[in-house]
């Protein structure tokens, strides 16, 4: 590709890596994996970036490609667990006071997030970021009835999760 | 906590790790230059050192074949037909990588939607595999055959017991490479395509059902 496209293309993730971060941050253990998948979805990003139409939302694009490469891709075989939780100590934000029963409760919430499935985590990750059910049925491929009824009953287990660590 | 009260919450949480994990042009255009992990392109560089790797062999075999042809077997016909072997196993493998290299390059693009590029995962994966087993299946025992063939004494041949023992071989060679495969196939992708199969039903459970 041409160096005005590579520099648009380089532009445009700069202004919305963030979306690739939160990505990151959802399906991956440790910083290292975090690295490798966030390289994962930038080469993904430059290959799709030529047969990007303007017709769909830049961001919505990325959140397709990002999602589809966490949760399509091949992980090398690995002893831990896939599902881990962020502590207190990872949650604390500095110059944001936030009171330590709702420091807990974030914590029960993340938790109960990394508990589930792939599916799931990405449908909830875009509820979480205001997506509406029509561009989470684009992003996903299934129909915003379909949604609905996915939310709900993400939220209904999230709830059950919740209540079992009597929250 | 009710997920709405955990929206604002997390919106500040992830604004401020982002904030930290930010990484500059420089940077992005260095992980540019870096090689995919994708499904797609790590199989099709396999296939390519399968083939590079085959034709070797394939090489290494001829050169004994026209300078050490001796070495191989003092029978010309014998040899011939040891060559013929190859030269078969070389042309069917090569319509064979050509194959596998078509099938999985019809998986769909990353900028597809989550449903329809795992459900082009799962489906080229399964006739993928299929593909990979029947083939290792038929060429393993041809090729296991033509070198026992050719590495056996003439006067050998002639009796029905080195007959008995080479099918015997052969056969057990075939069941051998079964198991192998099967559990090569299973080890590298059978909880890859199991894990896929599984959101693929999550995708598609109750799609109508009511809100």
């Amino acid at each position: 590709m041409s160096k005005i496209s590579e520099s648009l293309f380089v532009t445009e993730i700069q202004q919305h890596q963030g979306i690739i971060h939160k990505v990151c941050n959802m399906y991956c253990d440790d910083a290292e994996d975090r690295k490798d998948l966030f390289q994962e979805i930038l080469l993904q990003l430059w290959r799709a970036f030529p047969s990007f139409r303007q017709e769909a939302k830049m961001t919505t694009w990325m959140y397709r490609v990002a999602l589809n490469t966490a949760i399509s891709r091949l992980r090398k075989q690995k002893r831990k667990p896939e599902n881990t939780a962020l502590s207190i100590s990872e949650l604390q934000i500095a110059d944001t006071p936030i009171d330590t029963e709702k420091e807990e409760q974030l914590v029960q919430m993340h938790k109960a997030i990394a508990q589930l499935n792939k599916i799931e985590k990405a449908i909830m990750m875009l509820y979480l970021e205001d997506k509406s059910y029509d561009e989470i049925a684009e992003i996903i491929g299934i129909t915003k009835n379909h949604v609905g009824v996915k939310i709900n009953r993400i939220k209904i287990k999230l709830k059950s999760q919740l209540e079992a660590q009597n929250i | 906590m009710n997920l709405d009260d955990f929206k604002s919450s997390w919106k500040v949480y992830n604004a401020h790790t982002i904030d930290q994990l930010k990484v500059g042009k420089e940077q992005i255009k260095q992980m540019l230059a870096g090689k995919t992990q994708d499904i797609v392109s790590k199989i099709q560089r396999n296939i390519r050192y399968e083939l590079v790797v085959n034709y070797v062999f394939f090489i290494l075999l001829s050169i004994g074949y026209f300078f050490y042809p001796t070495h191989i077997t003092s029978d010309p016909a014998e040899r011939n037909v040891l060559y013929a072997i190859w030269i078969f196993v070389l042309v069917t493998s090569t319509v064979y990588y050509a194959l596998k290299y078509h099938q999985i390059s019809q998986i769909k693009h990353s900028s597809e939607t989550l449903k329809v590029r795992i459900k082009s995962i799962v489906d080229t994966m399964q006739k993928y595999l299929k593909i990979y087993l029947y083939f290792s299946l038929a060429i393993v025992p041809i090729t296991i055959f033509g070198l026992i063939i050719a590495s056996t004494d003439s006067n050998a041949k002639s009796s029905l017991l080195a007959w008995i023992v080479i099918i015997g071989i052969t056969c057990v060679t075939v069941a051998i490479v079964y198991v192998f495969t099967q559990w090569y196939i299973n080890k590298v992708y059978g909880n890859y395509v199991k894990g896929l199969k599984s959101c693929l039903h999550e995708l598609s459970e109750n799609e109508d059902a009511p809100l």
